[in-house]
């Protein structure tokens, strides 16, 4: 046990939920929901939007009770502390500055309640203002910030108190498609250089990959998987956590050859490779043997970024399959494609 | 335009000769205030209504926390019947606090409370409440929960977030209620008159004795001259703190109303709903309850006796006359307003400039002018030709409707300002003249908030005193002036006439309103 209410160890400590079930009025939120975040590591809980990822960073704040089960930070069961004593820093999905406060208020309040004195609070708040890029905006308005500038005062608020566990709602989810990418690496830089242990939920599998070295999966009320973010992205456990990566080709299995009749299968779309038909004339572009090679149609092109994404039907049983095409082949809706699908990459899921 | 030739003439007009006569009289103000009785008069105003604010923000506080925050089985049903006191007129109040606190009353050991402060200070309370718990409670329930719980996982326990978050956001509306409260109770004259007894002298109460029976009005205009200033002063401060108060707010995304998780949460709710219940329940049913029981036994003859007139009274009409003439004046009343409200609506929901915004001030003054001024500069306004209209009866419908426009403006501005203007165009491309589209269009769309509005101004109307008292003679006396007359009178019988009354305006006023609440009822909203 460590001392109640006393300072928190500013160092990252691990989290665990141990089967937590939360109920909002009749409504089963979290239904035995188990997981551990390493100290010190970041992880993001990727669910669908209702899946309960807002709920679960409540249950760990305690700003939400929990009907059962337990919640441990370091080596403590916190499940019954109320929220001042469990040392967690929440930055909020849309923020929720103080909007009575200045920047240096709204960033000085965890301080200032924990009995810093004025000169003190007033270094710190300095101290977090630069370290989020914003030095000098203490004596503003918080009303007159832009969405990136309350993103970094939530997140300096959040952090000088500390905390032992950093919980991140959505953290780029405000911003601007252009900011994400810069916000994206200064905030990793941040909380490494924090040694917090983060914890965020997001719906996005790329700001999922972005921030997080581990991810885990929020399905019914509970983590169906998690683990390193690599390793998940490449084994998801079910179709519903193939869809939440990212994944677009979750496909019955007795659609594809060799893979049986019961089931489903992730088809990764790097594993599919578009030849030129054989009835058009052309070399096959690899040496793969076409006796794997499925023949089909191109009914949509389209250019993402650098990248060219071809949707093509399998001929006979009318499957679409989404995949990336070789960026020096004219590509056109309506051409016959035979379509090779490795069989390394793709994962049967129930 | 009619509304604003109506406000001219029938408010900065009479008002306008109260001030001057204020001014120039040959009582002028700083004598007025020289006078150490008058001054006396002031101070205890001042401290009356300091008072019923205190005891109001008491009560209504912890109530507006459970309103605003916690959900619970028949809020809507508890909400309703917080706010029926708001809407109720100031005789019926004053009558069930009369049978509630008086000799004959059931308070235990025989305890009477009318004629004391006590009494005053829980009428206003019974009455103002509402003010407390809809302004207060409805910001709460605005305020996003989670910025207190943002504080607590900062460390802050539940008092210091509350201190530190929730209430320097709640000060605003907290400041515009005790604002509110204070000036309602400031200006209060019927419980004053009825509960508060002969002897209890505000200013409002001061300038009617003055009249009618000193037949001094100097120095009733110097009186009313202070009040003016006085409810200048205030609303000035309260605009002030509150402009220094205000914030944005962020709004609650999610139901800020949660169901009490803790058996201390429910014996809060608990309790205060029992505090509101008793307050607000029992004297009302002590009014039915009254009105047909007299000497300890059920009886039906104050209702019966209504119908005749009461020899050597100072009543000129018999109770039933007073109902009809009641029903007339509003009637009337309400024929007055809502014309003149939706044309002043229609003006103001479509300009923005300078001019628009000074008619609607002028539109709103007369809900900071207290009833005893403005029937006051009737009398000594309206006595010229061709606009001496002192002996006659639409003098009363008139300064019904002055007080009612205020309110039917505030609820028809809203509802034309999110009419589209283009939906106009469309009427008029179908071929509609230009009236007909507005009639086509805006009227279509503003028939449920007019039907609301024509329920708060009969209900207004039919309840309103302050002004009816001054201005109102005997052949044309008004229901809540009747009621009045009855409680001045000694004897359980005029007591049970009253409280019959009572429950006949109650019905009125609660009849109106409810009809204009069912048929505003799901208002259409535009995009």
């Amino acid at each position: 046990m460590t001392p109640q209410g006393g300072n928190p160890t500013p160092r990252g400590q691990a989290v665990a939920l141990e089967d937590v079930h939360v109920e909002l009025g009749a409504t089963q939120i979290l239904r035995g929901a188990s997981l551990r975040v390493p100290p010190e590591s970041t992880t993001a809980v990727l669910g669908a939007s209702g899946a309960g990822k807002t709920t679960m960073l409540r249950a760990i704040a305690g700003l939400v009770a929990v009907s059962a089960g337990r919640v441990r930070i370091g080596g403590d069961d916190v499940t019954a502390w109320p929220p001042e004593r469990r040392g967690v820093g929440l930055v909020f999905q849309d923020h929720l500055l103080f909007p009575h406060r200045s920047v240096a208020g709204n960033v000085g309040l965890a301080p200032r309640l924990a009995g810093a004195p004025g000169h003190e609070v007033a270094r710190i708040v300095d101290e977090w203002l630069e370290r989020v890029g914003l030095a000098g905006f203490g004596t503003r308005d918080v009303a007159t910030l832009s969405g990136g500038q309350r993103q970094r005062v939530a997140l300096a608020r959040a952090l000088a108190g500390r905390p032992r566990v950093v919980l991140l709602d959505e953290p780029l989810g405000a911003l601007d498609v252009a900011l994400r990418e810069e916000v994206a690496s200064q905030l990793r830089d941040l909380l490494a250089s924090a040694a917090a242990t983060s914890l965020l939920v997001t719906h996005d599998p790329i700001e999922a990959t972005s921030l997080a070295d581990r991810i885990a999966i929020l399905d019914g009320g509970r983590i169906v998987q998690d683990g390193p973010a690599r390793d998940v992205w490449a084994r998801p456990v079910n179709a519903t956590a193939a869809h939440l990566l990212g994944h677009v080709n979750v496909v019955p299995a007795s659609e594809l050859p060799g893979w049986g009749q019961l089931g489903q299968v992730v088809v990764p779309e790097d594993a599919i490779t578009l030849h030129a038909s054989a009835g058009s004339g052309q070399a096959p572009h690899s040496g793969a043997t076409t006796a794997s090679a499925l023949p089909a149609h191109v009914v949509q092109v389209t250019q993402r970024g650098p990248v060219q994404r071809v949707v093509v039907t399998l001929d006979g049983h009318g499957l679409r399959l989404s995949a990336v095409a070789d960026r020096h082949r004219v590509v056109l809706p309506g051409d016959p494609v035979e379509v090779v699908i490795a069989r390394e990459p793709c994962v049967p899921v129930a | 335009m009619p509304p604003l030739a109506f406000a001219l003439v029938f408010y900065a007009w009479p008002v306008g000769s109260v001030l001057h006569l204020g001014l120039t009289g040959d009582t002028p103000i700083g004598e007025v205030l020289a006078d150490p009785a008058l001054r006396r008069v002031v101070g205890f105003t001042a401290w009356q209504a300091l008072l019923s604010t205190a005891a109001t923000l008491a009560i209504g506080l912890p109530l507006a926390h459970v309103m605003g925050r916690r959900d619970f089985r028949g809020r809507k049903a508890v909400e309703t019947l917080i706010t029926v006191p708001f809407v109720l007129p100031t005789t019926v109040v004053g009558t069930a606090f009369v049978l509630l606190l008086g000799p004959s009353g059931p308070l235990p050991g025989g305890l009477t409370l009318t004629n004391t402060l006590a009494g005053v200070v829980l009428a206003h309370l019974f009455f103002n409440q509402a003010v407390v718990v809809r302004v207060v409670g409805g910001h709460w329930a605005r305020l996003d929960p989670d910025l207190a719980g943002a504080a607590r996982t900062m460390g802050a326990t539940r008092w210091q977030a509350f201190r530190e978050v929730t209430w320097p956001l709640l000060r605003p509306a907290v400041l515009s209620a005790a604002a509110i409260v204070f000036l309602f109770t400031f200006t209060s004259l019927g419980i004053i008159l009825i509960v508060g007894g002969p002897r209890m002298t505000t200013i409002e109460v001061e300038i009617l004795r003055q009249t009618r029976d000193f037949l001094d009005l100097p120095t009733a205009a110097g009186l009313a001259l202070a009040q003016l200033v006085a409810i200048s002063g205030v609303l000035a401060v309260s605009a002030g703190l509150q402009q220094r108060a205000a914030v944005a707010t962020s709004l609650a995304r999610r139901q800020a109303r949660r169901r009490p998780t803790s058996a201390g949460e429910r014996l809060w709710i608990g309790t205060n709903l029992g505090v509101a219940g008793l307050l607000v329940g029992f004297p009302l049913a002590l009014l039915v309850l009254r009105s047909v029981r007299l000497d300890g036994t059920w009886t039906l003859a104050a209702w019966r006796g209504l119908g005749t007139l009461r020899r050597g009274t100072v009543l000129a009409v018999s109770p039933a006359d007073a109902v009809s003439t009641t029903l007339q004046s509003a009637g009337l009343a309400l024929l007055i307003a809502l014309p003149l409200g939706l044309l002043a609506a229609l003006v103001l929901a479509r300009t923005r400039r300078r001019a628009a915004t000074a008619m609607d001030a002028l539109l709103t003054l007369p809900l900071g002018t207290s009833a005893v001024t403005i029937g006051f500069g009737f009398l000594i306004a309206l006595d010229t030709h061709p606009l001496d209209l002192r002996t006659s009866p639409v003098l009363t419908p008139i300064a019904h409707a002055l007080v009612a426009l205020p309110f039917v403006i505030r609820i028809l501005v809203p509802a034309a300002r999110a009419i589209d203007p283009a939906l106009r165009d469309v009427a008029r491309s179908l071929g509609a003249s230009p009236l007909r589209a507005i009639w086509e269009v805006d009227l279509g769309l503003l028939a449920r908030p007019l039907a609301v509005a024509a329920g708060f101004a009969f209900a207004i109307s039919a309840g309103e005193f302050g002004a009816t008292v001054f201005i109102a003679r005997p052949e044309y006396t008004t229901v809540p002036v009747a009621i009045y007359r009855l409680l001045g009178q000694p004897g359980a019988s005029a007591l049970a006439q009253a409280a019959a009354l009572s429950v006949i305006l109650l019905a009125l006023v609660a009849g109106a309103i409810g009809v204009a609440e069912w048929a505003g009822r799901g208002e259409r909203t535009l995009a």
